[in-house]
């Protein structure tokens, strides 16, 4: 990891697109203001990590669970297509 | 190419059938081919297949089927790219499984977007907080 110490309003420029800069500082948190082209994602760490695991919940090993969804589904009507 | 799967066993898979994810699915970075298999008796779900890794696949619904105005979720660009007439594109979100034949749910918050015309896919990650992960659909 690159640790980098900036002051107010210091920028880190990262791969000559993206651009990140200290808009503000108060005691214990740091507003960040972040340049980047459109189709690179930005995301805070805890909702990369609520993703994560819930990609890791579904993977699914039998495939039966997942009939009888697709039943449940149907009869309840939940679904209209 | 055959592809041995954990739900279907042996399949045949055809390179035109393949898509790529340049950055794999979040937690799975290192999953960059994947393939949708069809079985009716899934409907209206289908899987999202590794061809990576043989264990991992999931099942995928298309989210319009509960969430009519899904849409209206995502950023501009992305939106109008899907709502389209002669859109190459498709959305799925990732389904979860809870305990046996109990709770379904759908993550909202994490589609997975599909260029079919590139071959390439991929998983974003909305912004609006009221998103949920587990959207329940059963």
């Amino acid at each position: 990891m690159l640790v980098l110490t900036r002051k107010l309003g210091e920028n880190i420029i990262i791969d000559d697109e993206i651009s990140i800069r200290v808009i503000s500082i108060d005691s214990n948190k740091v507003q960040l203001g972040i340049q980047a082209p459109s189709d690179v994602m930005i995301y805070r760490q805890e909702l990369v990590d609520r993703i994560k695991s819930q990609n890791r919940s579904s993977v699914v090993h039998k495939k039966w669970d997942l009939i009888s969804a697709a039943r449940n589904l149907k009869i309840l009507g939940n679904v209209r297509y | 190419m055959k592809v041995v799967t954990l739900q279907f066993g042996e399949l045949e898979v055809m390179e035109e059938q393949i898509i790529r994810f340049p950055k794999g699915i979040i937690g799975f970075e290192d999953c960059h081919e994947f393939v949708i298999i069809d079985d009716e008796e899934y409907e209206p779900f289908r899987w999202l297949i590794s061809l990576d890794k043989e264990e991992f696949g999931f099942p995928i619904l298309d989210p319009f089927l509960v969430v009519p105005d899904y849409l209206k979720e995502f950023p501009a660009s992305i939106a109008r790219e899907l709502e389209a007439d002669d859109t190459v594109m498709d959305v799925f979100c990732v389904v979860t499984l809870k305990g046996e034949g109990g709770k379904v749910t759908l993550n909202l918050k994490g589609p997975i977007i599909i260029d079919y015309l590139k071959g390439e896919g991929r998983q974003i990650i909305l912004p609006s907080e009221d998103l949920s992960v587990s959207y329940p659909i059963s």
